[in-house]
């Protein structure tokens, strides 16, 4: 508005000093800029511009000022309608401005005649501000009377929510399969070759009482691992070869870090060059990008009858209580030469590694759940706070 | 595995920490469970010795003592222990400020009337064991005045080890002592074992019938032992910190050995024993009372140690109870053997059958060294002349050597260990490593080995063996990280088949909370909930609620809902995807993934805005129709009263087909279901084979008309029973192609209306692809139409 302010007020100076009317230089003005009238009556005081002695042009300016006064005060259309009947209406003031001009000289009439019909347009168009804003202050009067309030609930269903298992899953089957790992299931209830012995664990090995089994009968039993599903996997297709099995498994067990079934996802890669550094970084960047920080990780020796070597993988954790602590989170290792035997895999063609993550142990973690249990104790206070996927 | 600290610290004590150690022990493989303190922290306990004990005069039970504590004066306690009196007895007390474990405070205190000075402790009071018959009677050789924890060491650690199968080689104190000191690089002291001399002639000759099951057996009689004597604190307190319990100074030295150097061992008292010692098979049927009372009926799977008479051990696993040594014992006869673990059937899976979860088992498990019976012998024969006398008779060995196992060699590379890790280790390094862990390492040429693995480490057998030796104790922290090289292939993947995500996404935009329920449930829930469905059995669950296996999913979605409507929640949408486990007439396993869904009370959550109505059969049709409806296949898709489900009101539910095959369930919970479930509200119920919803079909646009559509709404009258799905397949089977589409939009009984009958309100809506429809060309549909239903389901117009 400032620049305006001082553009204006140097066109005023200037067409001040030709002598023109002060009247023209106003509606000059308007026409050229735009401006409110109010604009203009408060120059017109301010910057003394000197008068012409022309009686015609005293009386338009008067009426002017007067129609201005007069649209200030009134507050309705009807009274609008009436100030347009009264200086532009066939029998208004400035019509009879007009029929006054056959009186002036002929000098003097295009001069005048330009005044009048100028003023004309200049009280129309203040009319037009005033009923628009008359209409748009009815508006806004209107649409207050309307208003809500907006705080209240949206109507209707609300949204579910995902089984804190199934995004964990989610979330770590998509991390995998990006980089090409495809999703294998496979069936729950097994029998001793899939689960055992394919697995290098033969009935006399002692590993076997490592996972308490639940038996259907001599031969047919829940599965404890999905490793099962590698065995299936590695029977039906040839390698090279980049799997994960998600799925439930089963053991006779039950405290607060033991549930008698709970959820496993194993990997696998058979290709022809895979080595145990290759594995670690895999896994090192797998639960850095599932935690989404930097973790401390360490890998332990351990045994898993179908990997050789085999480790487990700890991170440090960060408890509740703010001690530090290592919590195996996966277990891994290259595969077994007797596993790739019994898949008919020639162990001297071919290497693989293989891991195995428990979903619910990760679960615990990145959710903060206490107690393994609650998984599965359905209660919906707890499973309505996992609406995010 | 538990053992003390400060005992191993007797066989490896490398430039380390306890922390590091422990830590170390991790690293190892030997995952630690826990480090305890040997005994919770105390103090003010000192050894003091009974001088005198009278009756308290105001008291029956209590008994006041005069104690040396080893202060100037005696003093005076009162002891409400009746095993306290005996003269010169030492025992633990804790004087005036002493401070016991709970924090709790010795102080002077007056009991019926006289002052006490202290307190006399049991070990449970001092935190070291439960047993709480009377108090601690030291031995007799404990100085007066001593500090208790410095006399019984107790500034020392139990850790607690959680040894993998293959690790039977660190079931010892020697064992583990190995591993630390290969990576070390120190040497472990191992006690000086010599063979001890016999000092009479008497034996017991050994017969082995199975030498592929006892390959080695060696015996030997110690006779005129003291059966007086006791277990000295040393071993005792290395006993109870490993975990074991003393309780013959005889099965007390044997666990010792065992402990320390791996061997179990076990000791028959001679006069119990009749004739020779025979290894042999067990007969099919053959009973044994072992020492922990149970009596063990036995298959021929099982080797026994018998006499003439009986069997009187399960080889490896326990003794029977009439031949072990007790109190009077004064004879006695020692094994030390090895038992393959796979010579007579699996030791393994005998052990699991007859629940013989004992040391001896876990060892022989994981397998024994087949060179130690001998020197544990001696070790043992050792200790036991030491603390319970008696005379040695000479070793009796029965072995075969065609079963004893033979040293292994396995050629190895360095190649092979490089492309196993992805590491070059040197092969200095490699063979360090190799050496130190007790192989033999003969080089047989560049950077390529033969190595024979000890008699201790039978869980090594190829190549890959040694390789994670070799990382194991170089360390994967010294592995590094190679990004692997995982080309990825364009999935094939079928856009026309629907992930199982998808129809949860689904259901959750619908308002249910998906819920995931045990695959094990009650056979009484099963029984109620699918009835005609024989369920699979679990020969050993872990209850007998959690028994057989769900047939479906309905059994774990309704006790979801008795336990939340228990807990102030009145309305509920929850679903459940996962397995359910039938059988077909043969047996035969047939699994099938399925979706169902449950939802209980208002329709929609408690809201301002709309007025409250309870949820019904409708409202989960539309559910149900919105997991189907985006296969593409909605139309295919019937609701038949027949083939009901007989879960549910045979009134208000429908079983879906697709064809002529049953899909899935719909409908309201059976009342007489709902009342055996004391389920007071009523529950809508769905259950879809989800594979048969999966695979859709892809599109193919249908030409849209751009003539204009003209519609026609008309009210007919029909009775009761007529179904709208048979009005529907009357109209578009009249109609002809000009009708687009039929939409029910009111139903109407009541007013105006027989009882018998009711109104439906039908928009119908015509189409031409050829031309715009004027009333005529809609006309004569309408007026076939209306004659059709007239006809067929006597339907009148309503006007």
């Amino acid at each position: 508005m400032s620049l305006a302010y001082c553009f204006i007020c140097d066109h005023l100076t200037q067409k001040q000093n030709k002598s023109q009317s002060f009247y023209e230089v106003i509606i000059e003005s308007i026409l050229l800029f735009h401006l409110p009238l109010y604009f203009y009556t408060i120059h017109f005081n301010t910057l003394n511009i000197q008068n012409i002695g022309n009686s015609m042009s005293d009386t338009i300016a008067q009426l002017i000022s007067q129609a201005e006064a007069e649209i200030l005060e009134i507050n309705s259309l009807d009274d609008i309608e009436q100030l347009r009947l009264k200086y532009l209406g066939k029998k208004g003031v400035l019509t009879a401005q007009l029929q006054q001009l056959g009186k002036l000289s002929a000098a003097e009439r295009p001069k005048a005649g330009q005044a009048v019909n100028q003023a004309k347009q200049l009280i129309a168009g203040q009319l037009n501000d005033k009923r628009e804003a008359m209409q748009q202050a009815e508006l806004d009067k209107k649409l207050m009377s309307e208003k809500i309030d907006v705080t209240l609930p949206g109507r209707g269903q609300e949204l579910g929510s995902f089984h804190p298992l199934t995004q964990m899953r989610k979330r770590v089957v998509s991390l995998l399969g990006a980089v090409g790992f495809q999703v294998v299931e496979g069936p729950e209830i097994e029998d001793e070759y899939h689960n055992f012995d394919a697995l290098n664990t033969p009935a006399h090995h002692p590993a076997r009482s490592m996972h308490d089994t639940f038996y259907i009968d001599a031969d047919r039993l829940l599965r404890t691992q999905t490793s099962t599903v590698q065995i299936r996997g590695m029977l039906a297709n040839k390698p090279p070869l980049r799997m994960i099995t998600p799925g439930r498994v089963y053991r006779r067990d039950s405290d607060h870090t033991h549930t008698p079934m709970f959820h496993q996802l194993e990997g696998l890669v058979v290709d022809k060059h895979c080595n145990f550094a290759e594995l670690k970084s895999l896994l090192h960047d797998f639960l850095n990008r599932l935690f989404e920080t930097d973790l401390n990780i360490r890998f332990r020796p351990s045994f898993f009858p179908f990997t050789e070597p085999s480790a487990e993988v700890d991170i440090e954790w960060k408890k509740a209580d703010g001690s530090v602590t290592w919590l195996e989170v996966l277990g891994c290792g290259m595969v077994h030469p007797n596993v790739f035997k019994s898949v008919n895999i020639d162990p001297d063609e071919y290497r693989g590694f293989a891991f195995g993550i428990g979903l619910d142990r990760l679960a615990m973690l990145r959710y903060q759940i206490p107690d393994l249990r609650m998984l599965f104790d359905n209660d919906v206070k707890f499973l309505e706070q996992f609406p995010e996927y | 595995m538990k053992f003390s600290e400060n005992w191993l610290k007797e066989f490896i004590n490398p430039d380390a920490s306890s922390e590091q150690i422990v830590e170390r022990l991790s690293l190892l493989g030997l995952e630690v469970d826990s480090v305890e303190p040997a005994a919770p922290l105390f103090s003010g306990v000192v050894v003091g010795e009974v001088l005198s004990f009278e009756d308290h005069p105001n008291a029956d039970k209590l008994t006041l003592c005069q104690i040396d504590v080893g202060q100037d004066e005696p003093i005076a306690i009162i002891c409400g222990a009746p095993n306290i009196r005996h003269q010169n007895l030492k025992v633990a007390v804790a004087t005036v400020g002493a401070v016991l474990p709970g924090d709790f405070k010795i102080k002077k205190a007056k009991l019926r009337g006289i002052e006490s000075n202290g307190m006399i402790c049991s070990s449970r009071e001092l935190g070291l064991s439960d047993d709480h018959d009377g108090i601690m009677h030291l031995p007799a050789d404990a100085v007066v005045g001593t500090d208790f924890r410095n006399y019984y060491d107790l500034d020392d650690q139990i850790v607690d080890i959680d040894l993998t199968p293959n690790r039977g080689d660190c079931a010892s104190l020697k064992g583990v002592a190995r591993d630390l000191a290969a990576f070390y690089g120190v040497e472990v002291c191992t006690p000086k074992i010599e063979a001890v001399e016999s000092t009479i002639k008497d034996q017991i000759t050994i017969d082995v019938k199975n030498p592929e099951a006892c390959p080695r057996y060696l015996g030997r009689v110690i006779k005129n032992i003291n059966p007086k004597a006791t277990t000295p604190l040393w071993l005792s307190e290395k006993l109870r910190r490993s975990g074991l319990r003393s309780i013959h100074p005889v099965v007390d030295v044997l666990n010792f050995v065992m402990m320390e150097l791996g061997q179990p061992m076990h000791a028959f008292d001679v006069a119990k024993l009749t004739g020779d010692i025979i290894v042999r098979a067990a007969k099919s049927g053959e009973k044994i009372k072992v020492l922990d009372e149970r009596e063990i009926t036995l298959n021929d799977t099982t080797l026994v140690i018998a006499d003439e008479k009986e069997a009187i051990a399960i080889a490896g696993m326990m003794g029977s109870l009439d031949s072990s040594v007790t109190l009077n014992t004064t004879d006695i006869f020692l094994e030390s053997a090895f038992f393959a673990p796979l010579g007579l059937g699996s030791f393994a899976v005998n052990a699991r059958k007859y629940q013989m979860f004992t040391d001896a088992a876990f060892r022989y498990e994981r397998g024994v060294d087949y060179e130690l019976p001998k020197v544990a012998m001696e070790r043992a024969t050792q200790i036991l002349l030491d603390i319970v006398g008696g005379e040695a008779g000479p070793v009796v060995t029965a072995e075969d050597h065609n079963y004893l196992p033979k040293p292994v060699t396995i050629e190895l590379t360095q190649n092979k260990v490089t492309e196993i890790l992805g590491l070059e280790i040197s092969c200095d390094e490699i063979t360090r490593i190799l050496k130190r862990l007790g192989m033999t390492v003969v080089a047989s040429s560049d950077a390529e080995w033969k190595v024979i693995v000890p008699s201790f480490r039978s869980d090594i057998t190829i190549p890959v063996d040694l390789i994670e030796e070799v990382i194991r104790i170089h360390g994967f922290d010294h592995l590094p990280m190679v990004k692997p090289n995982l080309k990825v292939d364009l999935p094939k993947t079928s856009e026309a088949s629907l992930e199982h995500d998808f129809f949860k996404q689904q259901m959750v935009g619908r308002g249910f909370t998906e819920m995931m329920s045990y695959s094990f449930v009650d056979p009484k829930d099963q029984q109620l909930l699918d009835p005609k469905q024989a369920a699979i059995k679990l020969s050993n669950p872990i209850s007998q609620d959690m028994s057989v296996m769900r047939t479906n999913l309905w059994p774990g979605l309704l006790k979801a809902a008795q336990y939340n409507l228990n807990r102030q929640v009145e309305r509920l949408r929850l679903f459940e995807m996962g397995t359910c486990f039938n059988q077909d007439a043969s047996g035969e396993i047939i699994e099938s993934f399925r979706i169902a869904g449950l939802i209980i009370g208002e329709l929609d959550p408690k809201q301002w805005g709309e007025k409250s109505r309870k949820a019904d059969f409708y409202d989960i049709k539309a559910d149900v129709e919105a997991l189907i409806a985006p296969v593409g296949r909605l139309k295919d898709i019937s609701y038949s009263d027949q083939n009901l489900h007989p879960s549910l009101h045979p009134g208000q539910s429908a079983s879906l087909m697709d064809g002529d095959e049953v899909i899935g369930w719909i409908g309201a919970l059976h009342p007489a279901k709902a009342k055996a479930l004391q389920l007071k509200q009523q529950a809508f119920l769905f259950e879809i084979l989800v594979p048969a919803i999966s695979c859709s079909k892809i599109t193919h646009l249908k030409v849209l008309s751009k003539f204009p559509s003209v519609s026609r709404d008309i009210a007919i009258l029909v009775d009761e029973t007529v179904k709208i799905a048979e009005i529907r397949k009357e109209i578009t089977e009249i109609a002809g192609k000009l009708l687009i589409s039929v939409q029910v939009f009111d139903i109407y009984r009541g007013e105006g209306i027989p009882s018998d009958q009711k109104s439906v309100a039908l928009g119908l809506i015509f189409q031409s692809f050829e031309k715009t429809l004027n009333d005529e060309d809609v006309d004569k549909p309408m007026a076939k139409i209306l004659e059709s239903l007239k006809e067929r389901v006597n339907a009148t117009l309503r006007t």
